[in-house]
């Protein structure tokens, strides 16, 4: 897969590897000479497998920019958690490096067994699994139970549960009773049993078998990641939980806590389980779980190494990456490197040094479509025709980094093609990835607007987008384009989590636009890429994901339709159906189906997760 | 007042075989403005700085023509076009970019001419408040003492306890919300700086005037209007206010200077200007890629260096012009 080269000829080579690899790419989707879609180069192709001679023990030292959301597996959410919590829960299903269509049975021996009419579904619980000190005891299935009935309380925070699970019976119930006594201990979720300690039984409203399809492998997420309810049940009365500082692991990894050393071995057998290895904004330390035995307990993740040092902090992604790129550190964590360093990486560094995953999902820029001017379709068309997608996509590293996006449904995802694949719909003001100005311009005069460009008060729109770039680069380029429409634009540069939780995802607060939003699905089914994004039931007062604030009653409708078909083939026609109606829209600006450059030294065997687009800790070794 | 500014004059003064010779009628009586400026003409690196404020200044108000005359584009146009064809990088100076161009594609020529007017506005903006607010409350201290002058020097001492920087990063912070501050009297964006700036600038002003408002009300001449009859209001603008100019316009000058790092060090920390060309904001944005596009980080860190060492030789030739007998010492 890995081309050899002669270190001397690595600019000249590269670059003409690059350049003929884009351009005939360009050539074969009818790109021309600027290339509005691209395939990665083999030479930055994903490393899915540790070498057969791959070699155990060593520290890994990762860096990152910025901090895991949650400890807690209830709460984890960010990409960059789902590292850690890979390589230290065993969730009842897995994503190894290579899974991208399902998952692998990780906790659980199978997967599940949904019954015919799709009402109940159940998983088996492997033999051996055993929580980390100081639990210590084998895992049972109503510690999956708890886990899942926990994520409903406020002090854990979970962001999905609701998404996924509300067709299980009794689970809305539950989630009210949460709310009413937020410190009151999980309540009971009716329609998840246990009727032994292996079997986990869940019985749902509708009897679909899509939605257990989608139930399934929503408990691939970290929510699944069993819990002792009599040793969390204290921290889950606080709310905040403070859980997360005393997490129970059932992986390869654990975070050292103050039961075991740096090497893992217990060294405090009358310990409370409190983690000394996290320190929030500065360290993980990761370590051995004692309690793990992979061979007997069927886990796939071979687990190379001994100890993992996440290293956070370093916001100077430059510097950081080229750190790593000269040896000095291994791995980065959660940032790519900047476009300079990225051009360093592919031009000047070693086979294998420079990655480029499928990032799942898009990257869009919402218009609000409730409110002057955009909630004239019309002028969202024209903003839309104006745009010049290739100069979005530049501001990430240009061709290298994906391909212009022309709807919603990702490459790889179902749907996919029947939605156009790279194409993209039929539709006119999506056409043209350069942009085409006078489209736009007629867009404008229909919405109203003689001149062509947008004048008077509700021309002044509000934009809150990233403060630093690539993204801030992002918003002042869109920023620009709008300009050129004839708005006035107040942008307002911010720091990313900000961007979110006191802006874009806060209908009150939310600007006309954001220009750094994304969607990066759980995993590849098209219903998570379009419902959280467009559907109505989105629309939260916090935490909204419905950034456009669509609430159009025939997608609503193709929605809910679509949700409910099992058959994967149908399936996927009705989300590329959905997918048309709300391209039709003309909600948001989608711009880039992404590949995440991620970066390692060359004393690494790292190996890429695709679910995660990210290194797979319990995969990587060093060499 | 003839007499005096005779004694200043050196080549006159102690030259009494010359003196003997010369017409009294021909000594032309000249103004302090006018002293000053003879004096601060003879420094010579002085006036090359001033020349090139005064070009700065001409260059920041006509920007949009010096661009055009130079052939070069809008400071937010982008030229895609420009940029590393393969990985979209920053190219360096070309024909079309005389500056190169930076990570979206703006002409980083002209968006360091435009980035002159907010480096301007805020230094003659902000230092003109800080100023103001400085004499304002210094003679008040100076002058009234007492209980007053206890709440401002005391006011003052607290202030300046406080680390400017982080003091002024949290006002724009809180200042940089929708709706600004201070009832929306502070709007986000220029005038944050401003206000910022000026806010956490005028406490050194305030000491100065104060310690020579307390030294000039026991002088004779105020005691002179005092009983005469004359107001406070007269005797405060009328007999003081005038005799503070130097020191006034001394520390003005060195202010400016300040005042324009100041703005650059907020727009480096990403509090500053944001919606118009700075040189804080472009040294900031190219401190990621200085080792692969120098010339980012190179043109506006040269017109910071410039802009900020001409105003301080200014200054200094300034206050030598106004202070003849401290420069001898």
């Amino acid at each position: 897969m890995r081309l050899k080269w002669v270190r001397l000829l690595v600019p000249v080579g590269a670059l003409l590897a690059l350049a003929l690899g884009l351009s005939s790419c360009g050539d074969d989707n009818g790109g021309g000479e600027s290339p509005a879609t691209t395939s990665v180069p083999k030479e930055f192709a994903p490393v899915t497998a540790a070498p057969d001679d791959a070699k155990t023990g060593g520290e890994l030292k990762v860096l990152s920019a910025g901090d895991i959301d949650y400890m807690d597996p209830g709460g984890a959410y960010y990409t960059f958690t789902y590292q850690v919590t890979e390589a230290a829960h065993r969730t009842l299903l897995g994503w190894a490096p290579a899974d991208v269509e399902k998952p692998t049975p990780d906790l659980a021996e199978a997967e599940p067994e949904i019954s015919d009419d799709g009402r109940t579904m159940e998983f088996t619980i492997r033999d051996g699994v055993r929580f980390s000190p100081p639990v210590d005891r084998e895992v049972t299935a109503a510690d999956v139970k708890y886990a899942i009935e926990r994520a409903n309380l406020s002090g854990v925070a979970n962001p999905y549960g609701q998404l996924y699970f509300s067709d299980i019976v009794g689970y809305d119930a539950a989630r009210k009773a949460a709310a009413d006594n937020p410190t009151g201990g999980a309540p009971v979720i009716s329609g998840i049993t246990t009727p032994d300690d292996k079997t986990l039984r869940i019985e749902l409203n509708k009897p679909k078998v899509a939605i257990a399809q989608v139930i399934a492998q929503a408990l691939s997420l970290p929510i699944s990641a069993p819990v002792p309810e009599e040793y969390a049940k204290e921290f889950d009365a606080k709310n905040p939980s403070t859980y997360g500082q005393y997490v129970a692991f059932t992986g390869p990894y654990m975070v050292q806590n103050d039961c075991v050393d740096e090497s893992g071995k217990v060294v405090n057998e009358d310990c409370s389980g409190e983690l000394t290895g996290y320190t929030p904004g500065k360290e993980i330390k990761l370590v051995r779980n004692p309690n793990w035995d992979g061979e007997a307990t069927g886990d796939f993740r071979p687990a190379y190494l001994d100890s993992i040092d996440i290293q956070e902090g370093f916001t100077d992604t430059a510097s950081a990456s080229r750190k790593i790129l000269n040896g000095e550190d291994q791995v980065a964590g959660d940032f790519p490197p900047p476009k300079a360093v990225l051009q360093e990486a592919a031009q000047e560094g070693e086979p294998g040094q420079l990655q480029l995953p499928e990032l799942p999902g898009y990257r869009h820029i919402s218009m609000r479509t409730d409110k002057p001017p955009f909630d004239d379709i019309n002028v969202r068309k024209a903003v839309i025709a104006n745009s010049d997608r290739e100069a979005l996509r530049d501001t990430r590293g240009g061709p290298l980094i994906g391909s212009v996006a022309t709807h919603y449904i990702s490459p790889g995802f179902p749907g996919f093609e029947e939605a156009g694949g790279y194409e993209g719909p039929n539709l006119d003001f999506i056409a043209d990835p350069n942009g085409d100005p006078e489209l736009a311009a007629e867009y404008m005069k229909k919405a109203g607007f003689k001149s062509g460009k947008c004048e008077g008060s509700e021309c002044e729109v509000s934009m809150v987008g990233d403060n630093i770039p690539p993204g801030k680069d992002t918003a002042e380029v869109f920023k620009s384009q709008l300009e050129d429409l004839g708005f006035k634009v107040d942008f307002r540069p911010v720091d990313h989590a900000i961007m979110y939780t006191k802006f874009c995802s806060v209908p009150a607060q939310e600007p006309d636009i954001c220009p750094n939003v994304g969607v990066a699905p759980d995993f590849r089914d098209s219903q998570v890429l379009l419902a959280p994004s467009f559907s109505a039931e989105s629309i939260n007062p916090q935490n909204n994901t419905n950034w456009p604030m669509l609430d159009v009653p025939e997608v609503n409708k193709a929605i809910e339709k679509a949700r409910l078909i099992g058959d994967p083939e149908e399936r996927a026609k009705a989300w590329a159906e959905v997918d048309r109606l709300v391209s039709a829209q003309a909600p948001a600006v989608p711009w880039v189906w992404e590949y995440f450059p991620i970066i390692q030294s060359t004393d690494v065997a790292g190996v890429v997760n695709l679910y995660n687009a990210s290194w797979d800790l319990a995969f990587t070794s060093l060499k | 007042m003839e007499a005096s500014e005779l004694r200043e004059q050196p080549a006159v003064v102690g030259a009494s075989a010359e003196l003997a010779d010369i017409d009294p009628t021909a000594i032309a009586a000249r103004s302090p403005w006018r002293l000053f400026w003879r004096r601060f003409r003879e420094d010579k690196l002085a006036m090359a700085s001033l020349i090139f404020l005064v070009v700065l200044i001409l260059v920041a108000i006509f920007a949009p023509l010096v661009v055009k005359i130079f052939g070069a584009p809008g400071p937010n146009e982008l030229d895609g076009g420009a940029l590393d064809p393969l990985f979209k990088n920053p190219t360096g100076p070309s024909a079309e970019h005389i500056f190169g161009v930076d990570q979206i594609g703006r002409d980083v020529f002209s968006r360091t001419i435009y980035g002159a007017r907010v480096s301007l506005i805020v230094a003659f903006a902000a230092t003109a408040l800080a100023t103001l607010a400085g004499i304002v409350t210094g003679l008040l201290a100076g002058y009234l003492r007492g209980w007053v002058d206890t709440a401002i020097s005391r006011s003052v001492d607290v202030l300046l306890a406080i680390p400017y920087l982080l003091l002024a990063t949290g006002l724009a912070v809180a200042c940089g919300g929708e709706g600004g501050c201070l009832g929306g009297l502070i709007q986000p964006g220029l005038g944050v700086v401003i206000f910022v700036i000026s806010f956490t600038s005028w406490t050194y002003m305030a000491r100065i005037v104060r310690g020579q408002t307390l030294s000039l009300r026991e002088k004779e001449f105020v005691e002179a209007a005092r009983s005469v009859g004359a107001s406070n209001t007269r005797i405060i603008f009328k007999e003081i206010l005038p005799n503070l100019a130097a020191p006034i316009i001394v520390y003005a000058s060195i202010l400016i200077p300040q005042v324009i790092l100041y703005e650059a060090a907020l727009s480096f920390l990403g509090v500053g200007v944001t919606d118009q060309p700075s040189w804080g904001q472009m040294i900031s944005d190219a401190t990621p890629i200085y080792t692969t596009a120098w010339w980012y980080m190179l043109f506006p860190g040269l017109a910071l260096l410039f802009t900020v060492l001409a105003f301080n030789l200014v200054g200094d030739a300034m206050q030598d012009a106004l202070n003849p007998r401290a420069k001898k010492t």
